[in-house]
């Protein structure tokens, strides 16, 4: 029993000395370095690879290459394992597992295949039309439609965490070249040779394209000497393994590069995968074209296989696809691959051509050989074997009808003609024309700094001519990008390929094969999607007659392959459906990924921890060394509570909040939005900006301060320093920072450029602490030199400079929490030193830290609104910050704030919740009921914020009322139906704590 | 990827950029009073299909405000410059 | 003299990381900054403002992208219209200096010093790292030593001086936020790890 039984004694570009051990299946199999799976199946003799997407009928190999639609297996196994992976595609190493899919409980005998059993109760668009039931009620649909669900889909991905990382690159480039065929390579050696930046894109493993696969001595050479003389430039960069998925707007092009796809795992500390980011001034598509299959009786069965890549394996891999072929062509290319068949040792039991007449060269090879040539013949149908579901047979007969035979093969080689492959140009609005004398779509009219060499354009029968179409664009594109002049460095063209002995494009294409002589048949046009030509009937007699609704209604070229061998005779019969030619038809316009995109190359280094960036404070380490538990406060990490041993985050945040009352606490604020205003007219401009007025502000003082968007509702509150005659010192919430910078920037030159005023973030250059409580002035006087504390020195609203241990400060006695307070500002260098000296000095004064939630706990028991309470739907009468809006200037938001909905009594305003029940708990967001009113719609208002409340022992809110305080001492119903809670709330004046604010100004 | 030409920093993927809206409406003077022009320099926009006129802050780089021309058919950029009058005049930098 | 504290944080660590064989083909190097001043003038004021720092050496002022190094060593580099950035390793006083010579409608100045932290990425790899986050062309032709860019590196600010362009051993100082610090760090460590790198911080 020979292992690899269809492995060739030799060719092939294998490595055979090293022998590869692989599982598919759970079936141990052994194939060599340079083989895919593909090619390592096929040499063991293995067939059978996979079911299809609807009708799971078994499948084989059809291609070579990206446009695989059938051999779709799940790759490796756990955490790494990669379902709907093209076997054709996969390259083997050793040790490699994988598993056919979409079967249960085998391949051989999938429980699914039911599925083609009904099929004619399946066809397109199936469930638009079934599984209804009476209206209104969907019930019916949604029931089956869970079932529906389940049977959809090919592969199943892990959800295990990725192992692998991916990596970015940003790159730049004169010239792109696509494509490593001889026209990209000629391409990329005339860019460089014209001095460009040159980057050269290969999907494959290796360059060569179809020059690769064939025989000829020349090309060999020609290739070899192409690759040693782009390896040797300094400016050109090839990159093998690398798909270009996408080309966007600005000349910019995703590519994709599978670093360690081919290995067991990656090296350490090697991405798997990098996706380029390529931008380049000028493209060179050279991407070739794909052959087609024919549209025959069960022309997806295992045996089915496109010509050039059935003579692509014993070229690449040393593998007979099969033992007797039949070939079947409508063009000269056909040819080709079959006597490379026949050369490799496969036996050519007929040739069938749908043309009536056969070119001379090949009819005299042919005939030579003994292989008869079917002139105006095609396949009509495969036939399989009873036991096993691959062809056996094939059923040929003439195009124009009559009678056909029966031809004994495994393997029906077939070459319907090539599409070129303009995907990528489609994806950039290109609108390939019809020629007709190719019966294929040819790239349209190409935009300035795109160019097109190769099979791309149609001439993929010349290979001569691709190379000097290749070394006109790349020429050209290396003019058109304008490089800079670069050192040139003499690049060694290789010898041209002589011309070629014959080219020809005749060709005719069938169109739907004529039915064999049997019952019960179906011909695949999207193999991957299971849409067959009488879908595609179907989808036209109902209508949706364009290719764009024949694509969405039968699902053609919507699978992962994107139809690229289904799309050309999908349109093909629907233009015959419709009696128009093909050309009127137009196509769907391609989007990116050419080929599907692994999710991690597309996240790279942006995923988990470092999604985003993170910004850290100068007092994070303290935090974290005081046992602080942190949270995310948009890009900032800040400290949330310090909990002391044994204790939750309610009963820490609970102590920090009582502790600041009763003795003092220190905060890290460091993370409000901080702004310098500087300028001549810095007063005029701030008093524009915010709705309380600011040119009355003097030296040496604070200000709170209000700002409004445009429609006239609350953007902010901060506050404003005065620093100087014309330097002042603004600071915002810290979700804020960004957007009020922005806009003050805006207003500054596009609204009002005459002004003379500079605005510049300083968030980074001040830390700030914030040292609140009783005992906070005696802290304060023990820590810093050179201010003088007493109230009448430095009273509410003040600020003062100084010094703490010798780093400069300022402070500014303002108060969020309603206890006497201040602001410790010091520059971020001295942040750490200046919070030890407070906190050295606080020891004999109780000083503790607190974190955002006792802050929150503290501002709420003293009615301060905050981000909750300015979540852009409120004005500042909502929140009784009315009066604060002067009435004797203008200011943005001014006009608007007074439009009649703004200004209606009956809107919801600011008011204090408190529960009833002291052991009861509310949260954010509850929705208020009048007392017995049943809980439906959307109530009278809602919370804005909670807090347990030290002082008032029990749970508190502020919130949203209709009517405000006018309900003061109502009762009210706040519901929370997300969380099924309900409590009674009393209406109360939302400032809980020190009405008076005796504490303040202490 | 849509690439725009800073007037100071040079060309750069327009993930750099904040999007600011229209360009074309008229702010009125800071003392206007009058709600209809400011509402309708708040709320009204036209949807052109072709040739829009609108702003963009560099933030990423140097914050400046530009004044983009873009065709919102084909995302080709006609024009950029300095959304500032006086930087846009060449009046020094 | 008080110590400043680093911007990076205990989490930021030195040595070395990533790909361990033969020398780091990437460096990453803090040296903080002494002094860093912005400057900024008015539509029509930039010609009474390097007159009133050519005293000090510092005009004239750099144009768009480029920066320009004065005889007592401080670099001014040009970061916006009418917008500039004064480097100074080792002269604290700067912030004053300039903020002494420039009057209020000719300039304003604002000190930055404890607002941005210095990297400097250097070594043979160092345009392939930091090309995993930045959008720009950091080839010597495309920018040569002296030139200057703001621009991002993933999704934070930086800005990029050219030190050196040598095509086998460029070296860039980047200049970022303060609290941004860390995060790029941690960043560029891990988009050189492929090759290796080799870090020293300051504190």
């Amino acid at each position: 029993m020979s292992d690899q039984p269809l492995r060739m004694a030799a060719g092939g570009r294998i490595d055979r000395s090293r022998r590869l051990v692989f599982h598919f299946d759970g079936r141990r199999m052994a194939g060599h370095p340079g083989d895919t799976l593909a090619s390592a199946l096929l040499a063991n003799g293995v067939r059978l690879v996979g079911r299809s997407f609807k009708y799971h009928r078994p499948r084989g190999i059809l291609s070579a290459g990206p446009e695989e639609p059938n051999a779709l297996v799940t790759l490796r196994s756990g955490a790494r394992a990669e379902p709907n992976t093209r076997a054709t595609m996969a390259e083997l190493f050793d040790g490699l597992e994988a598993e056919s899919q979409h079967r249960w409980p085998s391949l051989r005998f999938d429980a699914g295949a039911l599925n083609d059993v009904v099929s004619p109760f399946l066809p397109a668009g199936f469930y638009y039309k079934t599984f209804m039931g009476p209206r209104p009620d969907t019930r019916v649909w949604m029931w089956f439609e869970k079932h529906i669900r389940r049977a959809a889909g090919l592969g199943r991905a892990s959800t295990a965490p990725d192992p692998d990382h991916y990596a970015k690159a940003h790159g730049f480039a004169d010239v792109l070249v696509v494509g490593g065929g001889p026209a990209g390579l000629a391409a990329a050696l005339a860019a460089a040779d014209g001095g460009a930046r040159v980057v050269l894109a290969e999907q494959m493993p290796a360059l060569g394209g179809g020059l690769a696969d064939r025989w000829s001595a020349d090309g060999v050479r020609w290739l070899a000497e192409a690759k040693a003389a782009l390896a040797a430039h300094p400016s050109v960069t090839v990159l093998t393994r690398t798909t270009v998925a996408g080309w966007y707007d600005g000349n910019v092009f995703s590519c994709v590069e599978r670093v360690a796809d081919h290995l067991p795992e990656p090296a350490p500390f090697q991405p798997r995968q990098r996706l380029h980011i390529l931008r380049a001034r000028q493209a060179v598509i050279a991407t070739g074209a794909i052959e087609q299959p024919l549209v025959f009786a069960d022309n997806d069965r295992p045996g089915v296989m496109l010509a050039a890549a059935a003579a692509a394996f014993p070229a690449r891999y040393g593998v007979r696809p099969g033992r007797r072929a039949v070939v079947a062509t409508t063009n000269d290319g056909g040819y080709d691959s079959a006597f490379a068949l026949m050369d490799a040792g496969v036996e050519l039991a007929a040739i069938a051509d749908s043309r009536a007449d056969p070119p001379v060269w090949a009819r005299a090879r042919a005939a030579g050989a003994g292989v008869p040539v079917l002139a105006g013949w095609t396949v009509l149908g495969a036939v399989i074997g009873l036991a096993d579901p691959q062809v056996c047979a094939a059923d040929l007969g003439p195009l124009d009808g009559g009678g056909g035979r029966r031809v004994a093969c495994d393997l029906i080689a077939v070459s319907g003609g090539w599409a070129p492959a303009v995907h990528l140009l489609s994806q950039q609005g290109n609108r390939p024309a019809f020629d007709t004398e190719r019966a294929a779509f040819l790239p349209g009219p190409l935009a300035p700094g795109q160019h097109a060499a190769g099979a791309v354009t149609g001439h993929g029968d010349d290979t001569a001519q691709c190379i000097a179409q290749g070394l006109v664009a790349g020429a050209a594109a290396a003019a058109a990008a304008d490089a800079p002049a670069r050192s040139r460095v003499a690049l060694r063209r290789p010898a041209p390929l002589p011309a070629a002995a014959r080219a020809g494009v005749a060709i005719r294409p069938v169109g739907e094969a004529p039915d064999p002589p049997w019952g019960r048949i179906r011909k695949f046009v999207d193999l991957q999607n299971d849409v067959t030509v009488k879908d595609i009937a179907l989808a036209n007699r109902e209508g949706y007659a364009s290719v764009e609704h024949l694509k969405r209604y039968t699902t053609l070229g919507m699978g992962t392959d994107q139809g690229k061998t289904a799309n050309p005779a999908g349109m093909a019969l629907l233009a015959r459906q419709q009696g128009r030619p093909v050309a009127a038809l137009g196509t769907t316009r391609f989007r990116p990924p050419y080929t599907p995109v692994a999710l991690g190359a597309l996240h790279g280094a942006e995923v988990g921890a470092t999604l985003a960036p993170v910004r850290r404070t100068a007092l994070h380490d303290r935090h974290l060394a005081a046992g602080a538990v942190m949270a995310e406060a948009g890009l900032w990490m800040r400290p949330w509570y310090y909990p002391l041993a044994g204790e939750d985050m309610d009963a820490a945040y609970r102590r920090e909040a009582a502790h600041v009352r009763a003795a003092c606490g220190i905060v890290d604020v460091s993370t409000l939005g901080k702004i310098d205003v500087q300028g001549p007219d810095a007063a005029l401009f701030l008093d524009r900006v915010y709705a309380n007025r600011m040119d009355t502000l003097k030296v040496g003082r604070v200000r709170y301060g209000l700002m409004l968007r445009e429609d006239g509702f609350l953007m902010d509150d901060g506050t404003v320093a005065r620093l100087a005659e014309t330097q002042y010192f603004v600071t915002t919430t810290t979700a804020q920072a960004a957007p009020v910078l922005s806009m003050l920037e805006y207003l500054l030159e596009v609204a009002w450029p005459d002004l003379r005023v500079h605005v510049a973030s300083i968030t980074d250059q001040w830390a700030a602490m914030a040292v609140a409580g009783p005992h906070s002035r005696a802290v304060l006087a023990a820590a810093l030199d050179g201010i003088d504390l007493a109230t009448e020195a430095l009273g509410h609203m003040g600020w003062a400079e100084g010094r703490c241990a010798g780093a400069p400060v300022r402070v500014h006695r303002a108060s969020f929490s309603g206890e006497l307070a201040y602001e410790v500002f010091c520059p971020t260098g001295f942040g750490e030193h200046v919070w030890d000296r407070l906190m050295a000095a606080g020891a004999d004064h109780d000083l503790r830290p607190y974190g955002t939630e006792a802050m929150a706990t503290l501002r709420i028991e003293k009615g301060h609104i905050a981000g909750a309470e300015i979540d852009g739907r409120t004005t500042a009468a909502d929140v009784g910050l009315g009066r604060m809006a002067s009435a004797r200037k203008s200011y943005t938001g001014s006009v608007l704030k007074e439009r009649p909905d703004l200004v209606d009594p009956a809107r919801p305003r600011l008011v204090g919740l408190e529960v009833v029940d002291a052991s009861a708990r509310i949260g954010n967001g509850a929705l208020l009921f009048g007392d017995g009113d049943p809980c439906r719609g959307h109530g009278l208002g809602h919370v804005t914020s909670v807090t347990w409340s030290p002082v008032r022992g029990r749970y508190i809110g502020l919130g949203l009322l209709s009517g405000g305080l006018d309900r003061l001492g109502e009762r009210l119903i706040a519901d929370e139906p997300v969380r099924g809670r309900r409590s009674l709330v009393t209406v109360v004046d939302p400032v809980f704590y020190d009405p008076a604010g005796e504490k303040l100004h202490a | 990827m849509l690439i725009l030409h800073c007037p100071f920093c040079g060309p750069r993927d327009h993930s750099e950029f904040l999007y600011g809206g229209d360009a074309r409406r008229t702010r009125p003077a800071p003392d206007d009073a009058d709600g209809a022009r400011w509402h309708d320099y708040v709320f009204l926009r036209d949807n052109p299909r072709g040739t829009h006129v609108e702003h963009w802050q560099h933030i990423h780089g140097c914050r400046a405000w530009l004044t983009v021309t873009r065709d919102t058919v084909t995302h080709e950029i006609l024009a950029v410059t300095a959304a500032r009058p006086a930087a846009a005049a060449g009046d020094g930098r | 003299m008080l110590e400043r504290a680093s911007p990076l944080g205990a989490a930021s660590t030195p040595g070395r990381h990533g790909a361990a064989d033969g020398p780091a083909p990437v460096l990453l190097h803090e040296t903080p900054a002494a002094a860093l001043v912005q400057v900024s003038t008015f539509p029509g004021t930039e010609g009474a403002a390097a007159a009133a720092l050519a005293p000090l050496g510092l005009a004239p002022l750099p144009g768009p992208g480029e920066s320009r190094e004065a005889v007592s060593g401080t670099v001014v580099t040009a970061t916006g219209p009418g917008r500039w950035l004064a480097i100074d390793l080792h002269d604290g006083t700067l912030p004053v200096r300039l903020a002494d010579a420039l009057r209020a409608e000719t300039a304003s100045v604002v000190d930055l010093t404890h607002a941005r932290a210095r990297l400097i990425v250097s070594g043979p790899r160092a345009r392939d790292a930091l090309a995993k986050g930045v959008p720009l062309d950091l080839s010597g032709e495309a920018r040569p030593a002296g030139s200057v860019a703001t621009t991002r590196f993933a999704h934070v600010t930086v800005q990029i001086r050219v030190l050196d362009d040598a095509p086998a051993d460029p070296r860039f100082e980047l200049l970022v936020m303060s609290s941004f610090a860390g995060s790029l760090w941690s960043d560029l460590v891990e988009a050189a790890a492929e090759w290796g790198v080799a870090c020293r911080r300051h504190g």
